[in-house]
């Protein structure tokens, strides 16, 4: 694939849509040359045709327009065709025409160029975040269309690509049917097992998705990776919010979830390391949802809670009543008196909480006050039941 | 197959008699038979032929002697022959023509002897040298070999007319048809479209001739009356008023609740209404359209209509005769619907829900001194009764999760089959026929029209179900539910209970009017991102290096 192909073929409809064309996996060599492109586009004057650089720009500046108030143009850095070429290996790792014998070593030669060009490191700014995110915000969206066309004399199937002419030529003589099914990228067909670190360095380096997707069940929402981008308060407001649209009973529980696991140290090696200081703030953002839940939310959705399966918030409601017991500024702010009406609608909310969280049993109850101490003071101390 | 020995040789000018038995000369000289025989390989030529000879010819006019059958010849070859009379020389002409457009061939002849009809190379026909004395039905003598046949079976032209797939009429549909119009619906939908069209017909009774200046000036909304003079020439009545060239006129409508015949005693026949719209609008005739459940007909004679937005293949209205005059005829997509007998149709104001009296007209009555004791008892749910059919399921809120999870699996049938309704108790979900796939919830059947109890309960006292559906208010696309043994019975209005499909659509609408209410831009509708994978080629992974 030529560089210029490779913007306007595959960087273009991540962003805007369309065909996304996967061919031959890329190798690192790729970035100097698109990088090389990129000047020499930047350098020429505009032209009245369409150019794939200047319409990616206006892309991801229309994409990165929902997370900053403030206008931000993403360039096409080293960054950005780094994990483009990455995105786009991780996707031919599903390629039809690698299977056969040897699948799998192809797969693993695939991954590891993959895995090595995702491997650029957190965001250092929230404009970084959002631009990098401009690129791969569509991640959950990307679908792979089957077709089946069966024929007087068989059937042939076509995995993502569009059937011959040649195959659906005279339909009613060759009675002709095609069946086809859409499918997600990233829920239904998945990343196969050789693409897993690249795929979760792909999350590090741009964390801001997953941030925005809690209940995104593989991979799980990792702290080490979310905390990269909500310790940006802009757009910690974005990931809150979208929380509240998912609803706090429902993201709370992933986002709690998943502090077990950062705490544990059980999340994969990627992304920030598990810290008191990480596990404090991870505590006064799930808290600052169901702040703004009580505030903003609860009164509007009245008691319509009925949908909601019956366990709907316990992790949350066992982590942030174990927060309160060890530490109340964990879950309370400081400029908040607790005898104002804010105040008492939390405290009537905490002791809601603290109900749910007492059906919860008391081993979970002392595993989640182990994260409480592990926030408070590095080091967890034995805890008396 | 005969081919040498009986050889044809063209009609001389004035040739006086002939070989073939049954030729006579008609008025220009020409060999022509009392029938004429059109021979084709395939039946699709065959409906190619009577779709060009019907739009040309009444095939009523060919009756009686119009036979369609299938014949084998001693070749072995099966093939469809159409025998009719030749009532004139036009009508041989038409056919001639024809069959020629669709690559058949026509004979002509008497009894079971026939010999190609005129052509090019023989402007006054054909006649043969000797008869042949070959076993047969039907013998055709043709230029090239003379083929008899045995009949092998006979198509009656009604059962053909019904069992051909219509076609779908290309290109931009006109706006409204001149005519009236027939529109089915499904039984809960009647109402709901008898009283829609009732009120449009009284609004523009209402609005009456002399408003809007003039007998001649017609119809005229009540929310755009006033723009709308009588000079204006047309007037408006929102989506009903009919304005052709000046003269409008009020909407007339009648409506009959009809059944089809069952196909098998596992298959009950279908009900459904079907109303007859005299004149209708462009918007409303667009609105019935695109209304689902709801199927326009555009009728093609006095017992036939055809789905709007299709055609017959062959011309219906030169086949009266083919078509019984005691059922109408629905031709759809999706087959033939016959309404026997015909339907009585009723007037649409004599079909609506009748509105009682209003509240302060009640009281005054309740005022009146009455004298004596009141009769009345309370209609009780009581456990009993035979094992129903469910129709209907009440799910907790606690079990919508289910539902919502179960709906991925329902097949198209049944989201469009179901309705539901939205409650505090749970969800309502009402089937058309038979409630199928509920695994789960309050299972429901009919204690009366429309009136919905558990199964395994009943109502007593047990007055006949018309009554108890009308003292409920069963009636208008309104259910009324009975959930449980002590719950006082809930009336739920035909605006709640929606399709389904059209409920799991309409949660997506938050979501945007969220974003609004936020502030933010609506996004516009994105095109999806899909993969398209490329030919990887040979040593896809060259150049590629190792780990």
């Amino acid at each position: 694939m030529t560089s210029g192909r490779f913007v306007a073929d595959f960087l273009l409809p991540v962003v805007h849509g369309g065909g996304l064309h996967v061919g031959r996996p890329l190798s690192p060599a790729v970035v100097p040359r698109v990088m090389d492109m990129a000047r020499r586009a930047a350098a020429s004057p505009p032209s009245g045709g369409a150019d794939p650089v200047r319409a990616l720009a206006r892309a991801r500046a229309e994409v990165a327009a929902r997370y900053l108030p403030v206008p931000v143009v993403p360039p096409l850095d080293e960054t950005t065709v780094r994990l483009g070429a990455a995105l786009h290996n991780l996707l031919a790792l599903g390629h039809p025409d690698l299977a056969g014998p040897g699948l799998a070593r192809r797969q693993d030669r695939i991954a590891a160029v993959a895995r090595d060009l995702a491997a650029v490191g957190p965001p250092s700014t929230a404009a970084e975040a959002v631009a990098r995110h401009s690129l791969l915000s569509r991640l959950g969206e990307i679908l792979r269309i089957d077709r089946t066309v069966h024929f007087w004399l068989g059937r042939q199937t076509f995995v993502g690509r569009t059937p011959p002419p040649r195959i659906t030529a005279l339909p009613a003589l060759r009675r002709v049917r095609i069946d086809q099914s859409a499918r997600s990228w990233l829920r239904e067909i998945g990343v196969p097992g050789p693409g897993r670190a690249a795929f979760l360095e792909l999350n590090a380096a741009s964390p801001l998705g997953e941030a925005l997707d809690p209940l995104r069940l593989d991979p799980p929402p990792g702290w080490g990776r979310i905390l990269s981008v909500i310790r940006f308060p802009a757009l910690a407001r974005v990931v809150a919010g979208a929380a509240l649209d998912v609803g706090v009973e429902r993201a709370g529980d992933a986002l709690a979830a998943g502090l077990y696991r950062y705490v544990g140290m059980h999340d994969p090696p990627v992304g920030l390391r598990a810290s008191g200081e990480g596990a404090a703030f991870a505590l006064r953002f799930l808290s600052h949802i169901v702040w703004l839940d009580v505030l903003f939310r609860a009164q509007a959705r009245g008691t319509g809670q009925a949908d909601l399966p019956p366990v709907a918030g316990l992790e949350l409601a066992v982590v942030l009543t174990a927060a309160e017991r060890t530490r109340p500024e964990l879950v309370w702010p400081d400029d908040v008196p607790a005898d104002s009406d804010p105040g008492r609608a939390f405290r009537a909310r905490l002791d809601v909480l603290a109900a749910q969280a007492a059906t919860a049993g008391t081993h979970r109850m002392v595993a989640a006050m182990s994260i409480a101490d592990f926030a408070v003071a590095p080091v967890t101390r034995p805890v008396a039941v | 197959m005969i081919a040498p020995a009986h050889m044809l040789h063209r009609v001389a000018v004035g040739q006086p008699r002939f070989n073939l038995p049954g030729l006579t000369t008609d008025a220009r000289g020409g060999a022509m038979g009392r029938q004429l025989v059109a021979r084709f390989g395939a039946v699709d030529r065959l409906v190619a032929f009577l779709r060009v000879l019907s739009a040309d010819e009444s095939l009523d006019d060919l009756q009686p002697g119009f036979r369609i059958v299938y014949a084998r010849s001693d070749a072995g070859t099966r093939e469809a022959i159409v025998v009719m009379p030749a009532a004139s020389q036009e009508l041989g002409e038409a056919a001639a023509r024809a069959a020629r457009l669709a690559r058949g061939q026509l004979f002509t002849g008497a009894g079971k002897h026939f010999v190609q009809f005129r052509d090019a190379q023989a402007p006054l026909g054909y006649d043969v040298d000797t008869v042949t004395d070959a076993e047969g039905d039907l013998i055709l003598y043709g230029v090239e070999q003379t083929v008899p046949y045995r009949v092998e079976s006979e198509l009656p032209l009604a059962k053909l007319l019904l069992r051909l797939s219509l076609a779908r009429v290309h290109g931009r549909a006109p706006a409204a048809p001149e005519g009236p119009i027939y529109v089915t619906a499904r039984r809960g939908l009647g109402p709901v479209i008898a009283e829609y069209l009732h009120r449009v017909a009284g609004r523009s009774h209402a609005a009456g001739p002399g408003e809007g200046g003039g007998a001649a000036s017609g119809i005229a909304d009540r929310s755009r009356g006033a723009g709308a003079g009588p000079a204006a020439g047309r007037h408006a009545l929102g989506d009903t008023t009919l304005s052709v060239d000046g003269a409008s006129e009020p909407l007339r409508a009648s409506a009959a609740l009809c059944d089809t015949s069952a196909t098998s005693a596992f298959s009950p026949g279908a009900t459904f209404w079907l109303f007859r719209i005299e004149r209708v609008t462009a918007r409303l005739y667009r609105l019935l359209r695109t209304t689902p459940g709801v199927e326009v007909y555009l009728p093609v004679t006095n017992h036939v209509a055809v789905a709007a937005g299709f055609r017959h293949p062959i011309h219906l209205e030169s086949c009266r005769g083919s078509f019984a005059a005691d059922r109408l005829h629905l031709f759809s997509p999706r087959g033939v619907v016959e309404v026997a007998p015909l339907p009585a149709l009723a007037a649409i104001e004599d079909l609506v829900r009748i509105v009682p009296p209003p509240p302060e007209r009640a009281e005054l009555r309740a005022a009146v001194p009455g004298g004596r004791a009141d009769l009345t008892v309370p209609l009780r749910l009581e456990p009993g009764g035979g094992a129903g059919r469910a129709v209907a399921a009440l799910i907790p809120w606690a079990q919508a999760t289910w539902l919502q999870r179960l709906v991925y699996a329902l097949p198209p049938s049944v989201l469009r089959a179901y309705r539901v309704a939205l409650l505090k108790r749970g969800i309502l979900i009402r089937a058309t026929e038979a409630m199928e796939g509920m695994p789960f919830g309050t299972l429901l059947q009919l204690g009366a029209p429309e009136v919905l109890i558990p199964l395994g309960t009943r109502l007593a006292p047990a007055v006949s179900p018309a009554i108890l559906a009308e003292r409920l208010g069963a009636i208008g696309g309104a259910l009324v539910l009975y959930a449980e043994l002590a719950a006082p019975p809930l009336r739920v209005l035909a605006e709640a209970i929606v399709p389904l499909e059209r409920r799991l659509l309409a949660e997506l609408e938050p979501a945007v009017a969220n974003l609004e209410a936020l502030g933010r831009h609506e996004r516009p509708v994105e095109e999806p991102v899909v993969i398209e994978n490329e030919p990887l080629g040979p040593m896809p992974l060259w150049g590629l290096g190792r780990p």
